[in-house]
């Protein structure tokens, strides 16, 4: 066995003791990780983002252009000091405004565009899937109905403000909470099957760290 | 004052510019865009660096004051200035030391971790699956189904499990997914649209 293979697998052991209380063991793992992680993560985005594009291939031909990063970067670091903090809003608001731009198309054109057309999409004629079965005896009806009413309903469980106002409040009220009652079940529905998948790609991982321990401790098994 | 105006205006300035890329189809503005992004990457990039100034500066306090755990914040020290060490000597991440690195210390500590919940989720799973009205009735029904539908004792336990596992992956959850989608979608367009417009100011202090 390896120096580098038995480091692994004595961390993996300090990392489980844990299931025994908290312990000296697990605390120095636990460092030893926020360390290692926040070492690397400052070496990538240094080597793979900010050294490139400030004095590598990536820079901007044009002096100019170069220094607009290059003097954000100077003003974020007004940041450590609290007198100076108000200096570095200008970057944080520079990234909170490409943020918010990026937030808001891609929630347009990732998200609510194609979500729609897949939902509008659906048909709910049994021809178009080339089942010859009528309209009622179609399990593509029965689907594709299925998830319209789950979708439709879902989507108005999030209409927190209805109230009864107008001639038609009552009628609207009524209508929206009978929706939002469907889009309660399909929620509840979606966030056990969501559960159910989290709690088995946690075991796969349990699994996959106990078969490599038991690979590297008895080969021959 | 002059910050917090100034702020604003890059927020907004910079913002509908890029949100101008998404919709209007022209090289320079597609070019503007994509500069300002990759400039925002650099920032962002260099936020990661400052934020290790400020672990830096955390850890060195307890260390100095002698705080409860400052043995543990010397040994977060030392594996960050090992693997900073390791990282600026041998060229960067990718050379063949820092994957040794990688695979010897971060990949396992990670792994392990991430496996660990998997005893803490099976507790909130127990504490999850007690039926107190219809709704609980029904998140435990079908997460049940999903979970045994996916393992091998599931379809020895009934063979159509499978089967049904699918269905509700593909018909009850998929439409219970898109919903959500829908809505935090919309909640996103709302929330970048009142940054983008100046009503919310989260960069000022």
């Amino acid at each position: 066995m390896s120096a580098g293979t038995l480091t692994a697998a004595i961390l993996t052991f300090m990392i489980w003791s844990y299931l025994l209380g908290d312990n000296p063991a697990f605390r120095i793992a636990e460092h030893l990780f926020v360390g290692t992680a926040v070492g690397y993560a400052v070496l990538v985005s240094w080597f793979n983002v900010v050294q490139p594009a400030l004095f590598g291939a990536v820079a901007p031909r044009s002096p100019e252009l170069a220094a607009v990063p290059l003097l954000l970067c100077l003003l974020l670091m007004a940041k450590v000091r609290p007198a100076w903090s108000s200096i570095g809003n200008i970057p944080v608001a520079f990234l909170i405004g490409v943020g918010a731009a990026l937030a808001v198309g891609g929630a347009l054109f990732g998200t609510l565009w194609p979500q729609v057309s897949a939902t509008a999409g659906l048909s709910l004629d049994p021809a178009d899937y080339g089942d010859p079965e009528p309209l009622l005896a179609s399990t593509f009806f029965w689907q594709n109905l299925a998830i319209l009413v789950g979708t439709i309903g879902t989507f108005f469980y999030f209409t927190f403000n209805t109230q009864p106002q107008g001639p038609l409040g009552g009628f609207r009220e009524g209508f929206t909470r009978f929706w939002s009652g469907i889009g309660r079940w399909v929620i509840m529905i979606t966030l056990g099957a969501l559960f159910a998948n989290t709690v088995m790609s946690r075991i796969a991982l349990l699994v996959g760290r106990v078969q490599w321990l038991l690979e590297i401790l008895w080969p021959a098994v | 004052m002059i910050s917090r105006t100034l702020s604003t205006v890059v927020a907004m300035t910079v913002g509908l510019l890029i949100l101008a890329d998404f919709f209007v189809a022209s090289a320079s503005i597609d070019a503007l865009g994509l500069y300002l992004i990759r400039t925002a990457s650099v920032v962002a990039a260099f936020a990661l660096v400052l934020g290790m100034v400020n672990v830096l500066t955390v850890h060195l306090n307890k260390i100095y004051s002698r705080n409860t755990g400052w043995g543990y914040s010397m040994v977060l020290l030392g594996a960050l200035f090992f693997t900073l060490g390791v990282g600026f000597l041998t060229g960067g991440p990718a050379s063949t030391q820092m994957q040794e690195l990688f695979e010897t210390v971060l990949f396992p500590l990670e792994a392990t971790l991430f496996s660990l919940l998997a005893f803490f989720v099976v507790t909130a799973a127990y504490r999850a699956f007690r039926v107190k009205s219809f709704e609980t009735g029904l998140f435990v029904i079908f997460g049940i189904i999903v979970l045994l539908g996916q393992v091998p004792v599931g379809a020895m336990l009934w063979d159509q499990l499978p089967v049904i596992k699918d269905w509700v992956l593909d018909v009850p959850a998929l439409s219970g997914a898109r919903g959500i989608l829908l809505g935090v979608a919309l909640g996103t367009v709302a929330t970048g649209l009142r940054v983008l417009l100046g009503l919310d100011r989260p960069y000022v202090d």
